[in-house]
C-alpha cells in the first residue's frame, strides 16, 4: 500500500452509510440503539463523535470496524460494502483496512510490545523483515522503541495505549477507529496520547474517527459529529 | 460480612459457569474416589471367589503313607477346636457297564469323593452351592451304605437317572451303588469341578474302599501368618506316625498368591484414583478463588479485613465444596454400582454367577471421599487466597503480579516436588515387606512427580516454541506462549491429567507384564501336558512314592511324546529345612526354565549332579546368589553344590532347590517318584491319551491324572477376564481426568474472553482463533503426555520390581514395553486435550467480540 | 414336608467354619418328626421313668434334646442369660455299617449369651454326625459302679457328674466355646427331677402318637464364668434343664409353640406353653406345671391359665413379629406375674430362626409380691411356610 494522497471532495469516500439501524432485545422488548444512521467520511479526515453514555457512539463504532453487523442500512469502506460480508470476510477486512484503539487498550498479556505491534500483519501473513523493520520505527514513533520486548503489563497505561496506537497503524489501514482512547488516563497522559494518535494519523492520511466525551479532544477534529438517541444530529 | 456474603453470592448467580465447574470438580473428584473403591472391593471380592470356587479354600492337608487315622479327625475339631477341618476319602472308581448293556463300552473312571458334608463348609463351596435341583435326602445320603451322588452333566453323559444302580470296579472288588440324586452345577465353573466327580458319605467311602478308620487326608484352613504356624504346630504335635502335615501345594498357593497379587494392584489403582481426584478438586476450586482476585483486591480497597475476605471464602467454598462432595457421593455410588455391574456381568457370562454386589456400600468408602473432597477443597483455596490478600489491593488486578507468583510457586512445587520424589524412593526403599508404607512412599513419589509437572511440562513447551513458530508462525508461537502462560492456572489440570495418564499407563504396563507372566509361569509350572501323582497328593510337588517302572509302561500310550519326573523330600540343608526337587526332565525342557540368574549353560554340570538350582524366593530370602556352596543333607550323607542359577518361580513363599533326579535317587539311596508328567503331540486329544493311560493302570494301581493342558487353558481365562476390569477402571480414571481438564479449560476460556476478543478485534479470524487455541491445548495434552511415559514407567517399575518383590520375593518377568500403551498415552492426551477444549474454543470463536470486550 | 430345607441348612451352613448362616430357616418342624418315622417308637403312653438310665439317650426315638436354660449375675451385677441345646436326631441306620463315621444320629447344638449390658444376643450353632466321637450321648463307667453321662458335640458339653438316681439332686458341668464366647458352669439341682404332662408324658396334639416323653430339673444353682466377646466374667445364678424324647410332635394345623420356664424367688417354678394353631388359637392339650419349693408339683391344665402378650417386637433380621412381654395369670393358685424379656432381641439368627431368650418377672402370689426370672421360647414366628419348607 502506497501512502494515500489526500481527496477532501470528490472520489469515494473513505467510509459511507446509508439508514443504519442496530436493534438489541432486552428482556422480549425490542430497542433500537441506532435508528438510522447516514454517514460520510472523507478520505484522510480526523472527525470527533460526540454524545452521552448510550446514545450509540460505540455502537457505530463497532459497526463500522466489523465487529457487529446491522440489522438494517449499508455500510461502505471506500467502494466495498462490508455489511454484507460474512465473519471470516470482515476480520480480514479488519485487519488490513481499519486499526482500533480501544478505552482498555487491549494489549495481548503474552505477547511482548513488538509483538503486540506486529500482531495484525502476523495474522495476515505479512509479518516480513521489512514489516519488523516498520513495527521498530513505529515504536521508535511512538516514543518506545526501547522497549519492544517487554511484555505490556511492564508498562504504564499511558505506554499501553501508545502501543495500542502503534498497534492500530502497523497494518497500515486506510482508517483508524479509537473508542475513548484517552478514557483510562489522566488529562496530561491523555493528551499526549491523542497529539501522537493525531500526528500519526495526518502525516500517513489515516481517516480517523475518535469517539470523545472530551470537548477539547472534539476541538482538534476537522469536524465533530454528535449523537443522540441513536440517531446523528449536528456536525 | 453479610455484605460480603450476598456480594459471594452474586457473583455465583452471575457467574454460574464459574460455581458449576467447581462444584463439578468437586463432585468428580469424589466421586472417582468413591466410585474406584467400590468397583475395587467388588472385583477384589470376584477374584477371590473364583479363586475360592477353582481351587477349594484348604490351605493344607493332613497326609499319610498312605493315609491317616479316622481318630484324627476328632482329635483335631473337639480338643484342639480347630472348626475347618475335613476328612476325604479319594479313589478313582472304574465304572462298568450294566450287566444289562451289551455295548463293551470301556469302563469309564470316575474320581470318588467321600466327604462329611457337616464339615464340609468351608472348603469346596461348588458342593453346596449345587443348589437347584438339589433334592436329596439327606438321611439316605448318611445312613445308606450304597448312597453316592453325581454331577448333572455326568449323570446325563452317562445315561443314568436318579434311582438307578451303578456297577463300580474297585481294584479287584466289585460294588453296586444307588444314584440317589444329582448335583445341579449353578454355572460352567461349577460344572466343571464337578465333572467325573462321584460324591458319597465318608463312611460309605470308607466301607467302597476297604479303608476302614482310614482317611486319604484331612483338609485344613489355617490362619495367615504367626497365628497359622502356631496352629500348624499344634496339629503336628497330634501326628502319628507316617502323618505329615502340608500346604496344600503349588496350585492353590500359586492362586492365593496371584489373588494378593492382584489386591495389590487394586490398591494402587484406587491410590491413583485418590491422587487424581485430588488434584480434580483442588483445580475446581483454586480455580474459582484465583478467578476472583479482582473482586477480593476490590474488596481489600473498600475496607474489609483479610479476616473478613477470608471468612466469607471459606464459606462460600465450605458451601461450593458441600454441594459438591454430596453430588459426588451420589454419582459415585451410582458409578460403583454401575462398575460393579459390568464387573460381575462379565465373570458371570463366562464362569459364576456371583452376589458381591448391593451390600458393599462401605462406610469407610464413602468416609474418605467425603473427607477428601472437603479437605482438599478448603486447602485448594487457602493458596491462592493467601497471595490474592497478601498483595497490595490495587495489584491483585495486574496479572504480572499473578505470573510472578505462578512462577515463583511453580518453583517451590519444583523443590517439593524434589523432595517429595526423594523421599518416597527412600521410603519404598526401606519398607522392607510392609505394603502398607511403600505405598506410603508410593503416594510422596507420585505427588512429587505431580508437583513437578508444571515445571517440566513449562520446560517441553519452551522447548516447543521455537520449532512451532517455524512451524505455524505468529499463531504457533502464540499457542506455544498461551499454553506456557496458562500454565499459572492450568497446571493443576495438567497435572490431573499427567497422573492418570501415567497411572493408565502404569497399570497398563503392569497387566500386560503380569500376564506374559503368568502365561510364561504356566508353562513352566504346569510342565507337560499329563500330570500324575499318587492320589493323597494333590500338590505338584509332594514326597509321594511311584515305581519308576510305572513311568515306563506308561509312556508307551499312544500319543505321548515326552516324559519328565519329579521327586520331592523336604531336607535338612544349609539354610534349614527346604524341599528338595529332583527332576528327571532333558536339556530342552531345563532351557525352558525361567532363569532370573545364570543360565541354562549349566546343563552339563546340573546333569552330572555338580551343581543345583534355586529359586528366586529362596535366594531372595536367605540371601543366596550364584556360585553360593549349598549344602544338602540326607541319610546318604551330606553334599556340599555351587548354586548354577537362580529361576524364577511363583508357587512357593518359601522357596526350593531343584536338582537332577539322579542326584536325588542317590542321596535318598532309592528310586523313587512323586510325579510325572507326559507331553502329548499337538495334534493328539489329552483327554483321548488320560483315558489310554488309565487302560493301561492295573485295578489295584490308584494314580491321580490330570489334565494340564486344560487347567493351564482355565486359568487363562480367569485372568484375561479379571484384568479386563482393570481396563474398565483405567478407562475411568482418563475419561474423569478428561473431564477435569475440560473443566479447567473451559474455565480457563470464560477467563481469557476479553484477550481472545482482543485478538478478534485485531483482525483474528474465528478459525485462525480456533486453530490457536487448539494448538493450545495440544501441546498442553502432549506435554501432559510425554511426562506421564516416564512416569508410568517408574510406576510400573516401582510396583513390579520393588513392591512386589518385597512383598512376595519374587519379581515379575521384564517389564513388557507395552508400546500400545504409551502410544494412548500421548495420542490419547492430545486428542483428550484438543477435546476438552474444544468446546470451550469454539464457544470463543463464536462469541460476539462485542460483548466480550464490554464485558469488565 | 421338606427334607431338602434341612439337607440346605446341614450341607450349607453346617458351621464348621461358624460363618453366617445365609440359607433361609429351618422350620423346627422339620427337626421334629420329619422324615422316615415309621422305624421308631413313638410316646403313645404311660411309661415307667428310670433314673438314671433316663437321663440318657433313648435312640428308638427320633428326636430327643438336653436343654439348658438360666440366667446369671456377674459380681457387678451384670446380667446374662444362657442357653445351651443338644439336639439328637435318629437316623433310620440298617444294621451293621463296617465304617466307624457311619451314622446313628444327627447332631445339632445351640450356643447362646445374652448380654444384659451388652444389648445382644451371641448366638452360635453346630451340626455332627453322631459317629466317630464327633458328637453323640454315653454313658462312661468310673468303674465304683458310678456311671457318668456325656452329652457332647466336639468340644460343646453337657456333663451327667453324679446325684443321678430317682429321686436324687443331679450335678452337671456344662463346657461350650466358640470364638470368643465361652461358658463352664457347675449345675447343682435344688429339686429332683418333675415328670411333665401326665406322668412323663406329655401329650402336644390329637393325633396318636403325637406326644413327647418329658422330664425337666426346674431349678439348678449355677456357677462358673461366662466370657463374652473375648472378656470374663465370675458368674452366679440358676438354670433349669428340660429333657424331651419324642418321634413326632408337631401335627397338622399346629405352627409353633410359646414356652415358659418361670423360677419365682419364693421358690415356685412355674412351667408354661400354649401350642399355637394355624387358625390363631391354642391347641387345647397345651398344658403347664407349678412345681413347690418343696419339689411337689401339680399339673395345670390350658384352661386354667392365661397368657397375654403385652406388646410387640418386630425381628430387623427375619421381619418376624414375636410377643414382646406377657402377663402370666394362674387363678387356682393365685398367681399374676409380669414377664418382660432381659433383651427385645433375643432371637437366634441359626439355621432354625426362632426366640429364646431371658426374661425378668415380677408379680404376685395370693396377693404378695414375688420376682423372679426365667426363660422363654417362641417358635413358629419366622416367615416361613406351612410345613417349613422355606421359599
Amino acid at each position: 500500500m502506497t501512502a494515500p494522497e489526500i481527496h477532501n471532495t470528490g472520489g469515494p469516500a473513505a467510509v459511507q452509510t446509508h439508514g443504519l439501524v442496530r436493534r438489541v432485545s432486552e428482556g422480549g422488548v425490542e430497542r433500537e440503539i441506532l435508528r438510522g444512521v447516514d454517514l460520510r467520511l472523507e478520505r484522510g479526515e480526523f472527525v470527533a463523535l460526540l454524545g452521552r453514555s448510550g446514545s450509540g457512539k460505540s455502537t457505530l463504532l463497532n459497526l463500522l470496524g466489523g465487529l457487529d453487523a446491522p440489522d438494517e442500512g449499508e455500510i461502505w469502506i471506500d467502494d466495498q460494502r462490508v455489511d454484507t460480508l460474512d465473519e471470516t470476510a470482515r476480520t480480514v477486512l479488519r485487519r488490513r483496512r481499519i486499526g482500533f484503539v480501544f478505552q482498555a487498550f487491549n494489549l495481548v498479556p503474552t505477547l511482548t510490545v513488538l509483538e503486540n505491534v506486529l500482531l495484525p500483519l502476523e495474522l495476515d501473513g505479512r509479518a516480513d523483515r521489512a514489516a519488523r523493520a516498520r513495527a521498530r520505527e513505529l515504536l521508535v514513533d511512538v516514543g518506545l522503541g526501547d522497549r519492544a520486548d517487554s511484555f505490556p503489563d511492564r508498562l504504564s497505561g499511558g505506554e499501553q495505549q501508545r502501543v495500542a496506537v502503534a498497534r492500530a497503524l502497523a497494518g497500515e489501514p486506510a482508517l483508524v477507529l479509537a473508542d475513548e482512547p484517552t478514557g483510562n488516563l489522566d488529562h496530561e497522559t491523555g493528551n499526549g496520547v491523542l497529539d501522537l494518535l493525531e500526528r500519526l494519523v495526518r502525516e500517513r492520511g489515516v481517516t480517523l474517527l475518535v469517539v470523545t466525551h472530551s470537548a477539547e479532544a472534539a476541538g482538534r477534529a476537522d469536524r465533530a459529529l454528535e449523537m443522540d438517541d441513536g440517531r446523528l444530529v449536528g456536525g | 460480612m453479610l455484605a460480603l456474603l450476598s456480594s459471594a453470592a452474586r457473583h455465583a448467580r452471575r457467574r454460574p459457569g464459574g460455581a458449576l465447574l467447581a462444584i463439578l470438580g468437586v463432585a468428580l473428584g469424589v466421586a472417582v474416589v468413591l466410585g474406584i473403591d467400590l468397583a475395587n472391593a467388588a472385583s477384589l471380592r470376584a477374584m477371590e471367589l473364583s479363586v475360592e470356587r477353582a481351587a477349594g479354600r484348604a490351605t493344607h492337608s493332613v497326609v499319610g503313607s498312605p493315609d491317616v487315622d479316622e481318630r484324627l479327625l476328632r482329635t483335631l475339631r473337639a480338643d484342639l477346636g480347630l472348626r475347618a477341618a475335613a476328612p476325604v476319602v479319594e479313589r478313582d472308581v472304574a465304572l462298568s457297564p450294566a450287566e444289562s448293556t451289551a455295548a463293551p463300552a470301556p469302563d469309564e473312571v470316575l474320581r470318588l469323593l467321600g466327604l462329611d458334608p457337616f464339615c464340609e463348609a468351608p472348603f469346596r463351596p461348588y458342593l453346596a452351592s449345587a443348589e437347584s435341583g438339589f433334592a436329596v435326602d439327606l438321611d439316605r445320603f448318611l445312613a445308606s451304605p450304597d448312597a453316592v451322588l453325581l454331577g448333572a452333566e455326568t449323570a446325563r453323559r452317562l445315561g443314568v437317572e436318579v434311582g438307578a444302580r451303578l456297577d463300580l470296579r474297585l481294584g479287584a472288588e466289585r460294588r453296586s451303588v444307588e444314584l440317589i440324586g444329582v448335583l445341579e452345577p449353578r454355572d460352567g465353573f461349577d460344572a466343571e469341578l464337578l465333572r467325573g466327580l462321584m460324591l458319597c458319605d465318608i463312611a460309605t467311602a470308607q466301607e467302597l474302599t476297604g479303608s476302614l478308620g482310614r482317611l486319604t487326608r484331612i483338609d485344613l484352613v489355617l490362619d495367615d501368618g504367626p497365628a497359622g504356624e502356631a496352629q500348624r504346630a499344634q496339629v503336628e504335635a497330634l501326628l502319628g506316625p507316617g502323618e505329615r502335615i502340608e500346604s496344600t501345594g503349588a496350585r492353590v498357593g500359586t492362586l492365593a498368591r496371584l489373588t494378593r497379587g492382584f489386591r495389590l494392584n487394586l490398591q494402587a489403582l484406587s491410590l491413583l484414583a485418590l491422587v487424581v481426584g485430588g488434584f480434580l478438586v483442588f483445580n475446581a476450586l483454586s480455580f474459582a478463588v484465583v478467578e476472583r482476585r479482582e473482586e477480593l483486591g476490590l474488596l481489600r480497597t473498600l475496607g474489609a479485613t483479610r479476616a473478613q475476605v477470608s471468612v466469607a471464602i471459606l464459606i462460600e467454598t465450605g458451601l461450593l465444596a458441600g454441594v459438591g462432595v454430596v453430588l459426588g457421593l451420589v454419582l459415585g455410588t451410582a458409578l460403583g454400582a454401575g462398575l460393579v455391574h459390568l464387573v460381575l456381568r462379565t465373570i458371570n457370562d463366562l464362569y459364576f454367577s456371583l452376589e458381591v454386589g448391593a451390600s458393599t456400600l462401605a462406610p469407610g468408602s464413602l468416609g474418605k471421599a467425603a473427607v477428601l473432597g472437603l479437605v482438599t477443597s478448603m486447602v485448594a483455596v487457602l493458596a491462592p487466597l493467601r497471595e490474592a490478600l497478601r498483595i497490595e489491593p490495587h495489584r491483585a488486578l495486574q496479572r504480572s503480579s499473578l505470573e510472578q507468583r505462578a512462577q515463583s510457586r511453580a518453583r517451590l512445587g519444583l523443590v517439593l516436588g524434589a523432595v517429595l520424589l526423594i523421599l518416597g524412593a527412600a521410603v519404598i526403599a526401606a519398607a522392607g515387606r510392609s505394603i502398607q508404607i511403600s505405598y506410603a512412599g508410593l503416594f510422596a513419589g507420585l505427588v512429587g512427580a505431580a508437583l513437578i509437572a508444571p515445571r517440566a511440562t513449562d520446560l517441553l513447551l519452551g522447548l516447543a516454541e521455537g520449532p512451532l513458530a517455524r512451524l505455524l508462525g505468529g499463531t504457533g508461537r502464540m499457542a506455544a506462549r498461551g499454553a506456557r502462560r496458562s500454565l499459572s492456572r492450568t497446571s493443576v489440570a495438567v497435572a490431573a491429567l499427567s497422573v492418570a495418564l501415567a497411572a493408565s499407563l502404569g497399570v497398563a504396563v503392569l497387566v500386560t507384564s503380569f500376564r506374559a507372566t503368568v502365561v510364561t509361569w504356566l508353562d513352566s509350572a504346569l510342565v507337560g501336558d499329563v500330570f500324575v501323582t499318587s492320589p493323597s497328593l494333590t500338590a505338584t510337588r509332594t514326597t509321594g512314592s511311584i515305581d519308576p517302572s510305572l513311568v515306563e509302561r506308561l509312556e508307551r500310550t499312544p500319543g505321548i511324546v515326552g516324559t519328565q519326573t519329579f521327586r520331592g523330600r523336604v531336607l535338612q540343608t544349609s539354610v534349614g529345612r527346604v524341599q528338595v526337587i529332583g527332576v528327571g526332565i532333558d536339556r530342552a525342557r531345563f532351557e525352558r526354565y525361567l532363569f532370573a540368574e545364570g543360565s541354562a549353560a549349566i546343563w552339563d554340570d546340573f546333569a552330572a549332579g555338580r551343581a543345583c538350582v534355586v529359586t528366586e524366593p529362596l535366594a531372595f530370602h536367605h540371601g543366596l546368589s550364584l556360585g553360593d556352596e549349598f549344602e544338602i543333607e540326607s541319610p546318604g550323607g551330606a553334599l556340599t553344590l555351587p548354586i548354577g542359577a537362580v529361576t524364577r518361580d511363583y508357587a512357593s513363599d518359601s522357596g526350593v532347590v531343584v536338582v537332577h533326579l539322579e542326584l536325588l535317587n542317590g542321596l535318598l539311596e532309592d528310586e523313587r517318584l512323586s510325579s510325572f508328567t507326559f507331553e502329548v503331540a499337538q495334534d493328539a486329544s489329552v483327554d483321548a491319551v488320560i483315558a489310554g493311560l488309565r487302560e493301561r493302570l492295573a485295578p489295584d494301581e490308584d494314580l491321580q491324572i490330570r489334565s494340564n493342558r486344560s487347567l493351564r487353558a482355565e486359568t487363562l481365562r480367569v485372568f484375561d477376564r479379571t484384568f479386563a476390569v482393570t481396563s474398565v477402571l483405567r478407562a475411568l480414571t482418563l475419561v474423569v481426568a478428561l473431564v477435569g481438564v475440560f473443566s479447567a479449560l473451559s474455565a480457563l476460556g470464560l477467563d481469557a474472553r476479553r484477550e481472545l476478543a482482543t485478538l478478534r478485534a485485531v483482525g483474528m479470524t474465528p478459525g485462525q482463533l480456533w486453530r490457536t487455541l487448539s494448538t493450545q491445548h495440544a501441546l498442553l495434552g502432549a506435554a501432559a503426555g510425554l511426562y506421564a511415559i516416564p512416569l508410568g514407567y517408574a510406576l510400573a517399575w516401582c510396583m513390579v520390581a520393588v513392591i512386589n518383590r518385597q512383598a512376595f520375593g519374587w519379581t515379575l518377568l521384564d517389564l513388557e514395553p507395552a508400546y500400545g500403551a504409551v502410544a494412548t498415552a500421548v495420542v490419547g492426551s492430545v486428542v483428550v486435550a484438543v477435546l476438552a477444549g474444544a468446546w470451550p474454543a469454539r464457544r470463543v470463536s463464536r462469541s460476539s467480540v462485542v460483548e466480550a470486550l464490554r464485558d469488565e | 414336608m421338606s427334607r431338602r430345607s434341612l439337607l440346605l441348612a446341614l450341607l450349607a451352613l453346617s458351621a464348621c467354619g461358624g460363618s453366617k448362616p445365609s440359607t433361609p430357616a429351618v422350620a423346627l418342624s422339620d427337626l421334629l418328626g420329619a422324615g422316615d418315622t415309621a422305624s421308631f417308637a413313638r410316646a403313645d403312653g404311660p411309661r415307667d421313668f428310670t433314673f438314671p438310665a433316663d437321663h440318657g439317650p433313648h435312640p428308638g426315638f427320633r428326636t430327643e434334646w438336653w436343654y439348658v436354660t438360666g440366667n446369671l449375675t456377674s459380681a457387678d451385677g451384670r446380667p446374662f442369660g444362657f442357653h445351651l441345646t443338644l439336639f439328637r436326631r435318629g437316623l433310620a441306620q440298617p444294621e451293621g455299617r463296617a465304617s466307624d463315621l457311619a451314622p446313628s444320629d444327627l447332631w445339632m447344638a445351640h450356643f447362646a449369651i445374652a448380654d444384659g449390658a451388652g444389648r445382644e444376643v451371641h448366638a452360635h450353632e453346630r451340626t455332627a454326625r453322631g459317629a466317630g466321637g464327633l458328637a453323640g450321648a454315653a454313658w462312661s463307667d468310673d468303674g465304683a459302679g458310678d456311671s457318668q453321662l456325656r452329652v457332647w458335640l466336639e468340644d460343646w458339653e453337657l456333663a451327667f457328674v453324679d446325684g443321678l438316681g430317682a429321686g436324687e439332686l443331679p450335678r452337671l458341668r456344662l463346657v461350650a466355646r466358640a470364638g470368643d464366647d465361652a461358658l463352664e458352669l457347675n449345675l447343682a439341682a435344688r429339686k429332683p427331677a418333675v415328670l411333665q404332662g401326665d406322668a412323663g408324658l406329655s401329650i402336644k396334639g390329637s393325633a396318636p402318637g403325637q406326644a413327647s416323653y418329658y422330664y425337666a430339673v426346674t431349678r439348678l444353682t449355677a456357677s462358673g464364668s461366662v466370657e463374652v466377646g473375648g472378656e470374663t466374667f465370675a458368674v452366679d445364678g440358676s438354670a433349669w434343664l428340660d429333657r424331651e424324647w419324642s418321634t413326632s410332635v408337631l401335627g397338622q394345623g399346629q405352627v409353633g409353640w410359646d414356652w415358659f420356664a418361670l423360677q419365682l424367688d419364693d421358690g415356685t417354678d412355674v412351667m408354661l406353653y400354649q401350642m399355637r394353631l394355624a387358625d390363631g388359637g391354642v391347641d387345647a392339650t397345651s398344658h403347664g406345671s407349678i412345681t413347690e419349693k418343696d419339689g411337689s408339683h401339680s399339673k395345670l391344665e390350658g384352661s386354667g391359665y392365661t397368657l397375654r402378650s403385652a406388646d410387640t417386637w418386630h425381628s430387623p433380621r427375619s421381619g418376624a413379629p414375636y410377643p414382646s412381654g406377657w402377663t402370666a395369670v394362674v387363678p387356682e393358685k393365685g398367681l399374676e406375674l409380669r414377664i418382660t424379656p432381659l433383651l427385645p432381641d433375643q432371637e437366634l439368627p441359626l439355621s432354625v430362626v426362632y426366640w429364646e431368650g431371658a426374661v425378668q418377672i415380677e408379680g404376685t402370689r395370693a396377693g404378695r409380691p414375688v420376682r423372679g426370672v426365667g426363660f422363654v421360647e417362641l417358635t413358629g414366628y419366622a416367615d416361613i411356610g406351612e410345613g417349613g419348607a422355606p421359599r
